[in-house]
């Protein structure tokens, strides 16, 4: 038998992971918790935004406890417009010396959906001045596809709103994207449980981005361990190729040689 | 002069960002900074050499946790 040398869990714009999931850092009870909590996860992307340095109070920095560890990928999460979010996109390169975005342009506060508009325009923008963009999008084909053609370097459409754990609402649209395009899907937003991780990778998404499902668990460091653990499943069973769905039953045991016949 | 800062009204006596920079304390030898003026990014480079005049719109922004 000959072995196979076990591809990279994730490719995005040209490197490899051995992890498919990326995670957040946002809302956890603690620093500490914050950092176990990433540790037991695999994680080895993790999503920071950019914010005005606090000029009155203390300066603890995010980046001293990260950098070193883990790939930082900046969003550009708050911005209502494509010009917001091409400015922040070009602090976080300034800041963090990463050409990588994870380009989210929100068209309002409550639902936080894409402005798939301004969504665009900035993708233009950023791809065009050599970002690597990683588009938060909508659950939509054709936005996906546009954003693919448009050079992102992975598209990441919505399984439910932002923080919500409703889990993957339209699995079909999932589906779809995942199978007409060739860039790297990446679900994001929605997740609130392992099994919602897994069916990402089952219904063929290249890796998984989440943060209050596990941030806010009652044990996040648990939670984080769990979301490894089903990341790496769904992908398992992905490549493994599921049985077709079948209205009705078919007997798994032997029909001939029974008893009685 | 009077400039604004991260959205606040401020009043600055130096020259430039490496002098607005030090007068709020923020290392200016890590990573991890990032400013703009009038809504364009100013390389880090360029800090010495970037006067600020009256009336300029600084923001001064570094990675925070996040999603």
């Amino acid at each position: 038998m000959s072995i196979q040398p076990t591809p990279p869990a994730l490719s995005i714009a040209g490197e490899n992971f051995g992890s498919a999931l990326m995670a957040g850092t946002a809302g956890y009870p603690n620093r500490q918790v914050m950092l176990d909590a990433l540790s037991a996860s695999g994680a080895e992307i993790v999503t920071v935004s950019i914010r005005r340095v606090d000029l009155t109070g203390p300066r603890e920095s995010l980046i001293d406890l990260l950098t070193g560890k883990y790939r930082l990928l900046p969003n550009t999460a708050g911005c209502a417009t494509a010009r917001d979010a091409v400015l922040t996109a070009g602090l976080a390169r300034e800041a963090l010396g990463t050409n990588w975005v994870k380009l989210e342009v929100v068209g309002d506060r409550e639902t936080l959906y894409p402005d798939v508009e301004q969504l665009l325009k900035a993708a233009a923008t950023l791809t065009e001045q050599g970002f690597a963009v990683l588009a938060y999008s909508n659950d939509d084909p054709i936005t996906c596809e546009k954003l693919a053609d448009m050079g992102c370097a992975a598209v990441m459409p919505l399984g439910a709103p932002i923080g919500s754990g409703l889990g993957i609402l339209n699995p079909y649209n999932i589906e779809t994207i995942c199978r007409r395009l060739t860039t790297p899907i990446i679900l994001d937003a929605g997740i609130g449980t392992a099994s919602d991780a897994a069916f990402a990778m089952e219904l063929g998404c290249s890796g998984v981005l989440l943060n209050t499902a596990i941030a806010r668990a009652d044990n996040p460091v648990g939670m984080a361990g769990a979301m490894r653990l089903a990341v790496e499943a769904g992908r398992a069973a992905r490549a493994a190729g599921r049985i077709p769905k079948r209205l009705y039953a078919e007997a798994s045991s032997p029909e001939l040689g029974l008893i009685g016949s | 002069m009077e400039i604004s800062l991260n959205g606040n009204p401020h009043r600055f006596a130096g020259l430039n960002l490496v002098d607005l920079l030090a007068e709020h304390a923020i290392d200016q030898t890590k990573p991890g900074v990032a400013v703009a003026v009038n809504d364009s990014i100013v390389p880090r480079a360029e800090w010495a050499t970037a006067s600020l005049k009256p009336g300029d719109t600084v923001e001064i922004v570094r990675p925070h946790s996040g999603g």
